[in-house]
């Protein structure tokens, strides 16, 4: 429960949005004033061109709304279980991305490939071997790509969703049905179309991949025909309307997913692993077990392989290479910074403030309660929960120091616990003003709230203190000139 | 400030000095030349030995992505010598007015006489299907594309071997080239963007035989000691893929040029390609071809269309090849 606001200006944000658009136009723009568009260069778009738009549009739809589909079991199974390299597992999911793209097409070809183990089962068992090039080769390698992508971005969005809607879901006695209904799908309905999204983009650019498995020139992408007007024709005019064509489709698709999905609605949250109490049916844990192991089968086994054969080969590499690779961290740093400079003053802020508003006049708790919070300070208040991994800080009353003995004393029953920590008790809790009763939670913010006032005199506070704050941090820039 | 500006001052002025005494000669290449395993290294020792001076090679990706780099840059080009055009790329750079005639004099052991004055041959290769020693190989196209096998082609259109395959068929069969490749559309297992991908996909027995040269299991001889690889010999005649290097006319250097380009058919230069690029040198080394060399199989026809043909029937045999093969 932070006290972060951050202002940025207006104009910070509208140049650094300007910026983008430049670093896009410009590049296009100047290829075409080079082709000298103005003497009417276009020579129109042939059939191939059309056939490569119409396959980079299906290859691309198709491998995101596999790779999307395809998370959310993978990440539901993720966000509600705890188990042994689960943190392993998360940081393994970042590998196929970050895997030059032929390096994981032979990956891929060792399990699925002619020569590779699953066609060497097939044929052992007298069965047809299977033939991976064609777009489902191209779907199921771009799924490889982006399925452990879309699962974190999913991940996130299951974070998001504050552990106190799970506490309450749990107290009311929800099962797991329900709470999808009520909790996930609400924040999958958000975070999916801009799932979809990313992917989108990231196979729209797709050239080698594409080309490699889909056997043949019928899977021509985009890419590879702004490449063939560029490298191969010299036809400026061509590759300028060509790359136009990509732009549109990503600006059409883009502003599908923003209407699609809209901002998330929970506010920030912790990403702290989470007590799920909707999802111990043994049923359930054998199904989590089970897409768990068939996603760590898809994604790990083509890693192992690349790694088998990488590893012996690693101490030989020439120095020419450690000097590429060093190249290469030193670039992707820079612009991963500036991708957050831009990022940021485009407006990209987080802050969570809780606390600090329980005292506002509009809030309906009782006037009992939010004097007890006016006279905290931060050491009034305690950490519970601890033991089922759901620390929850709360203002330190007589329940508090009950739920801390029983942790205390090791009991992990959740069942002891609950005439303690239920949900209705903090309801009677505001309504009542017995600050005594309940789990109350409470940041150490609290220390910061020291009167009962409107939301709009709290805004206000707070932010006159940050800009105070930014005057008096400001001072210590150091003039330029 | 003003310190840090004198002392800069005195930075560029040393540099300047350096520079005017050892002058620079920007040779502009594709990257597989520079890398560790390719010619580069050792022919800028050698040269750097009789030249006085300073041998910079700038890698720009593959042949074609060399063209475009230099038709970018124009006539503002750093690059005194572009070296690793082929045939099929020779009249466009030609028609950029960008090179200046050559004066390079040499016993070539090319298949054909080089009559090309702008541009001076380094090495060749006759294009092949690659296979496993045991694999019954087809003899030509036809009985390629009768027969079952499976083969690995790179795309014309990103890579310099596809585009060869073109211009081969193209040249055993002129108007019958569609049908060939029709015939051969189901022996394509796929089609990859570049030469490296095809032939680690043929290693991985993704398929029967890659697209490739007749020196290739040369370097599977030499390098890892493996005799297990075949070039077929196709009874239609084997397409050449002759590399070459060109002067720029607005070098600053041209006597530095004219001297490179005459070092390139020398022998320090020469003896250096067989093992190094696994394509025969243009002119035979003193020594003769390495031990290996001797065992390539030799086709009897050998098939090369001039700049200016393969210029003009390019963007046709394109279209034949992607029909055929879209279907």
């Amino acid at each position: 429960m932070a006290r972060r606001a951050v202002s940025i200006s207006k104009a910070t944000s509208a140049v650094s949005a300007a910026l983008v658009m430049l670093l896009v136009l410009v590049p296009i723009g100047a290829v075409a004033m080079r082709a000298g568009f103005s003497e009417g260069a276009f020579a129109g778009l042939g059939v191939a061109d059309w056939a490569a738009l119409k396959f980079t549009v299906v290859q691309a739809g198709l491998s995101a709304l596999f790779s999307a589909a395809l998370a959310v079991p993978v990440a539901r199974a993720l966000a509600r279980r705890q188990f042994w390299g689960r943190g392993a597992l998360v940081l393994l999911m970042g590998a196929p991305f970050i895997l030059p793209v032929i390096v994981a097409v032979m990956g891929l070809l060792a399990v699925f490939g002619q020569a590779g183990v699953l066609n060497g089962v097939l044929s052992a068992l007298g069965l047809p071997k299977l033939q991976i090039y064609g777009l489902h080769g191209v779907v199921l390698a771009h799924v490889f790509f982006n399925l452990p992508l879309a699962t974190r971005l999913l991940l996130q969005g299951w974070d998001a969703i504050p552990q106190e809607r799970f506490r309450l879901a749990a107290s009311l006695g929800m099962g797991s049905r329900e709470v999808f209904r009520l909790l996930e799908w609400p924040m999958l309905k958000e975070r999916l179309p801009a799932v979809v999204l990313v992917v989108f983009l990231i196979c729209l650019s797709s050239f080698a991949v594409a080309l490699t498995l889909g056997g043949g020139p019928a899977a021509t992408t985009l890419e590879l025909a702004i490449y063939q007007a560029f490298h191969l024709e010299f036809d400026l005019a061509q590759a300028a309307l060509l790359a136009l064509m990509q732009l549109v489709l990503v600006l059409v698709v883009g502003m599908v997913a923003l209407r699609l999905g809209q901002v998330a609605g929970f506010g920030a949250g912790r990403g702290a692993l989470r007590q799920r109490w909707d999802a111990g049916a043994p049923l359930l844990k054998a199904q989590d077990a089970l897409v768990l192991s068939l996603a760590v089968v898809f994604i790990g086994l083509p890693l192992a392989v690349v790694v088998l054969r990488g590893a012996v080969q690693i101490m030989s590499l020439p120095a020419s290479v450690w000097s590429a690779a060093l190249t290469s961290l030193v670039i992707a740093l820079g612009s991963t910074v500036l991708c957050i400079a831009a990022a940021l003053a485009l407006g990209a802020d987080g802050i969570l403030l809780g606390s600090r508003m329980t005292v506002a006049e509009e809030i309906w708790a009782d006037d009992k309660y939010k004097k007890r919070i006016t006279e905290t300070v931060e050491s009034d208040t305690r950490i519970v929960m601890s033991i089922f991994n759901d620390n929850s800080r709360v203002l330190d009353n007589a329940t508090a120091k009950a739920v801390n003995e029983l942790e205390e004393q090791g009991i992990k029953e959740f069942e002891q616990y609950r005439p303690l920590v239920q949900g209705p008790n903090q309801r009677d809790a505001y309504a009542s003003g017995d600050f005594d009763q309940g789990t109350l939670s409470m940041g150490q913010s609290c220390a910061f709230a020291n009167k009962i006032a409107s939301v709009e005199n709290i805004f206000d506070d707070i932010l006159r203190d940050a800009v105070a704050m930014r005057d008096r941090l400001g001072g210590l820039a150091v003039e330029n000139g | 400030m003003k310190h840090l500006a004198f002392a800069t001052g005195v930075f560029v002025s040393a540099a300047g000095f350096a520079a005017a005494e050892t002058p620079e000669l920007v040779v502009y290449t594709y990257d597989s030349f520079v890398s560790e395993w390719g010619p580069g290294p050792q022919v800028e020792t050698a040269f750097e030995a009789v030249c006085g001076c300073d041998l910079k090679f700038v890698a720009a990706g593959d042949g074609a992505a060399l063209l475009s780099r230099l038709r970018l840059e124009g006539a503002r080009t750093d690059a005194d010598i572009v070296l690793g055009l082929d045939t099929n790329l020779t009249a466009a750079a030609r028609e950029t007015g960008l090179f200046a005639e050559h004066s390079v004099s040499a016993d070539y052991s090319l298949p054909f006489g080089w009559e090309d004055t702008m541009f001076a041959p380094y090495d060749w290769g006759y294009f092949a299907f690659v296979h496993q020693a045991g694999f019954d190989a087809p003899k030509g196209f036809k009985a390629l594309a009768e027969s079952d096998a499976k083969i690995l082609i790179q795309d014309p259109r990103s890579s310099t071997p596809g585009l060869g395959l073109l211009m081969w068929v193209k040249a055993a069969y002129g108007a019958e080239a569609p049908a060939i490749w029709e015939g051969l559309a189901d022996n394509v297992v796929t089609v990859t963007k570049g030469w490296s991908e095809a032939y680690g996909l043929f290693l991985e027995g993704e398929a029967d035989m890659v697209l490739s040269y007749t020196t290739s299991p040369a370097y599977h001889m030499i390098a890892e000691d493996d005799h297990g690889k075949k070039a077929a010999v196709f009874e239609e005649g084997h397409y050449l893929q002759v590399e070459v290097a060109g002067k720029l006319a607005g070098s600053d250097q041209p006597e530095l040029a004219d001297q490179f380009l005459q070092f390139m058919v020398s022998d320090a230069f020469q003896s250096v390609i067989p093992t190094t690029n696994w394509m025969y040198p243009a002119v035979t080394p003193e020594a003769g071809l390495p031990d290996g060399f001797e065992s390539l199989v030799q086709p009897e026809k050998a098939l090369l269309f001039s700049a200016e043909e393969a210029a003009s029937i390019r963007d046709e045999a394109l279209e034949e090849w992607r029909a055929a093969l879209s279907q």
